[in-house]
């Protein structure tokens, strides 16, 4: 099949940002001393926490280097920040103008999650403990990354099938000699059955832990400020991706969520749940707290740019198609599914999900087109709240699958765009400063990241 | 008998932590004690509780230390009443951490606003009123962080120590006038900022601690009452360490 026609003008610019993403990539590959190649690097990868794994000092040094080598001044103001969240927020700024957003302006009051605190049962994760002395060769098979995880911190992976398609998004938490992951499947599939299947007669244990269990969160960014007065201000100290139990108190606590904004979850024993759900709620009523569904928090991930396993996870894809590159290691062999992978590898996909904006409705299942020409399809979509705009995901044919490219879809148009499509308050408020209670004496800025992000 | 029996007092920033451990130590050595906070309205008013059930009495006082204006007019609320201050402890705070590359101007104003700018306005228009009398004492809470590097602190370790040199500036400008002016420097404690801190960052801190264990609010308090007292009226400009040798 021929490369699809792209007009010159449209060529151009893809080039432009190519040009500008290979050298992000060389200079954080060159920087970090990460052994990756470059194309391992997807634009959607997270720089901080789970992603390309930078600490603050990381970030220092790549600033001074991204001046130095482009000329360009990052603004030494809060909404900064927005400009070091993913490789392609990176490539933005060097590229001088944000791509993408059709953003204009909140609609009415923002969801409880991006403006204050939001409870909401987890009742898609599943839990699992796994134990035994084959329980690390059992995890090092199954998770297609090196399972280095220190006690009381957790790793972000997937459990990919044979195929290599993604069946369940993990998070590997090390407690002590066994592990906790908390899953998100993919419908029809059961990670219980497949680490079973994989551990065969090796000593590992593995335990749902839902009928003993409940697992709550709460997201948003002043969730830990509610997190203090429920189990303490240590909390505040949690480090992202690190976990503790509370002592007697029957309850595990979380750091990580997929809103882009302050996450917390606990995973309590049941006979205590309601209990602590009751404490949160009565603590919630000086937050506004807001009790909200799946639906929610999945809008709130897929604005920020969140791998969602029950809707463009569930489409047969793989992490390279996916923009999961970094959850995956290409120097590990002998888990499940690194035999496809690598024959996947061999002939570089010719599609890749793109985040997508438009001032019109947007459906998963809607063709997407370029001047008339089918190139892909929306695999994710909803209408944000916070943005006043209508997001989604959609697999794009390969020259297509770039911020900055107007699309068609259904009767309306689209754009793509680089996620997080918006500033988190949560990266602007600081529990050494800040409180719910007093947030009327700050001056928020807006969430639509054109406020801050460019050159100055 | 308590230290402070009737005795006037102003903490800033008690609607929790150290602030309001203080408050409360107050309180129980009779003081009538003045609950300063700016955004959370429902904890002051458990300190104010504290305080009641540790058989002071006491009022909440509300304004924002960015804003001199607030911080004048409450400090006139505060002797409106006719009642002198006795003792002003500036204990309100906040942090701003990041590296100092990526912190950003206005982190860095606003933390010197608060801890700086908003204590000297505070100090000043207590000051005032002190000198009228002739009378008073104020007691600063610095922190270790103005005496060693403290990385990724650069606001407010720079914020703490112009508190340090305030203190010694003031002790001097109105020690003759019989208002003496202190601080405490806590190290890292189990209350405030202590537990709020990056757990790795909490760690490192105990490590150098000789002591071992970080400080109990109380043991702060000690060292705010003994200040703020009689006992210390020979004491001008010092700035006494509580922080279990972490600055050794």
């Amino acid at each position: 099949m021929s490369p699809p026609e792209v007009p010159e003008p449209l060529r151009e610019a893809l080039d432009a940002r190519r040009a500008v993403l290979d050298q992000v990539r060389a200079m954080l590959i060159r920087q970090l001393y990460l052994r990756r190649e470059p194309d391992e690097i997807d634009p959607d990868t997270p720089l901080f926490g789970s992603g390309l794994g930078l600490d603050s000092v990381d970030a220092v040094e790549l600033l001074v280097n991204l001046e130095a080598a482009s000329g360009i001044r990052v603004p030494d103001n809060r909404a900064a920040v927005s400009s070091l969240r993913t490789v392609g927020s990176i490539v933005d700024l060097l590229m001088g103008a944000p791509p993408g957003s059709t953003a204009v302006a909140p609609e009415g009051p923002l969801p409880a999650v991006r403006a204050s605190v939001a409870l909401s049962a987890q009742l898609h994760v599943r839990c699992l403990r796994v134990r035994g002395e084959g329980a690390s060769q059992l995890l090092e098979r199954a998770c297609p990354r090196e399972l280095f995880v220190r006690d009381s911190q957790m790793l972000h992976t997937l459990l990919l099938d044979e195929a290599a398609t993604t069946a369940a998004d993990v998070y590997v938490c090390r407690d002590d000699e066994a592990f906790l992951l908390m899953v998100e499947e993919r419908p029809g599939f059961s990670a219980g059955d497949h680490l079973r299947a994989a551990a065969g007669p090796a000593s590992v244990e593995i335990q749902p832990l839902d009928e003993t269990h409940q697992l709550v969160s709460l997201d948003g960014p002043y969730a830990w400020e509610l997190m203090a007065e429920l189990v303490g201000p240590h909390v505040v100290g949690l480090p992202y991706m690190s976990f503790f139990h509370g002592e007697g108190q029957g309850w595990t606590c979380f750091r990580a969520g997929k809103t882009g904004e302050y996450g917390y979850a606990l995973l309590v024993e049941r006979p205590r749940a309601a209990e602590l759900v009751a404490r949160i709620q009565e603590l919630g009523r000086s937050f506004d707290l807001e009790e909200v569904g799946q639906d929610a928090l999945d809008q709130c991930a897929l604005e920020n740019g969140f791998f969602n396993i029950r809707r463009e996870g569930s489409a047969g894809l793989t992490p390279l198609e996916l923009q999961l590159q970094w959850r995956v290691s290409r120097r590990k062999a002998g888990f499940i599914g690194a035999e496809a992978l690598a024959r996947h590898l061999k002939e570089p996909p010719r599609r890749r999900v793109q985040c997508v904006t438009s001032p019109g409705p947007l459906a998963a299942g809607d063709a997407v087109s370029f001047e008339g020409r089918p190139v892909g399809t929306l695999l994710n979509a909803g209408r944000s709240p916070s943005l006043g705009a209508w997001v989604g995901l959609a697999l794009l044919e390969l020259p297509f699958a770039s911020p900055g490219v107007d699309l068609e879809v259904g009767a309306g148009t689209a754009r793509t765009a680089s996620p997080p499509l918006l500033l988190n308050r949560s990266l602007l408020v600081s529990p050494h400063r800040d409180s719910y209670h007093n947030r009327t004496a700050r001056d928020l800025p807006p969430l639509d990241p054109k406020g801050g992000r460019g050159p100055v | 008998m308590g230290r402070f029996d009737g005795a006037h007092v102003l903490v800033t920033g008690a609607s929790r932590g150290l602030g309001r451990a203080v408050a409360v130590a107050f309180a129980r050595e009779g003081a009538f004690v003045r609950i300063h906070y700016q955004g959370r309205a429902d904890q002051a008013a458990v300190t104010l509780e504290q305080v009641r059930s540790a058989g002071g009495s006491g009022e909440l006082l509300r304004f924002d230390l960015r804003d001199k204006a607030q911080i004048e007019e409450g400090l006139r609320a505060v002797l409106a009443g006719g009642r002198p201050l006795d003792v002003l402890v500036n204990n309100a705070a906040i942090l701003c951490d990041a590296p100092a590359a990526l912190l950003s101007s206005e982190d860095f104003d606003e933390v010197l606003a608060v801890n700086l700018s908003g204590l000297f306005t505070c100090s000043r228009a207590a000051a005032r009123s002190m000198l009228a009398r002739g009378k008073g004492a104020i007691v600063n809470v610095a922190s270790v962080a103005a005496l060693r590097a403290s990385p990724g602190q650069a606001a407010y370790s720079a914020s703490k120590a112009g508190v340090l040199a305030l203190t010694r500036t003031l002790a001097v400008e109105l020690g003759p006038k019989g208002v003496r002016v202190n601080a405490v420097v806590p190290g890292l404690f189990d209350e405030g900022m202590g537990p709020r801190l990056d757990r790795r960052v909490r760690e490192r801190m105990l490590e150098a601690t000789p002591a071992g264990r970080p400080g109990r609010a109380s043991e702060l308090c000690e060292a705010v009452l003994f200040l703020a007292s009689d006992q210390a009226s020979y004491v001008l400009g010092h700035a006494l360490v509580v922080d279990g040798g972490l600055s050794l």
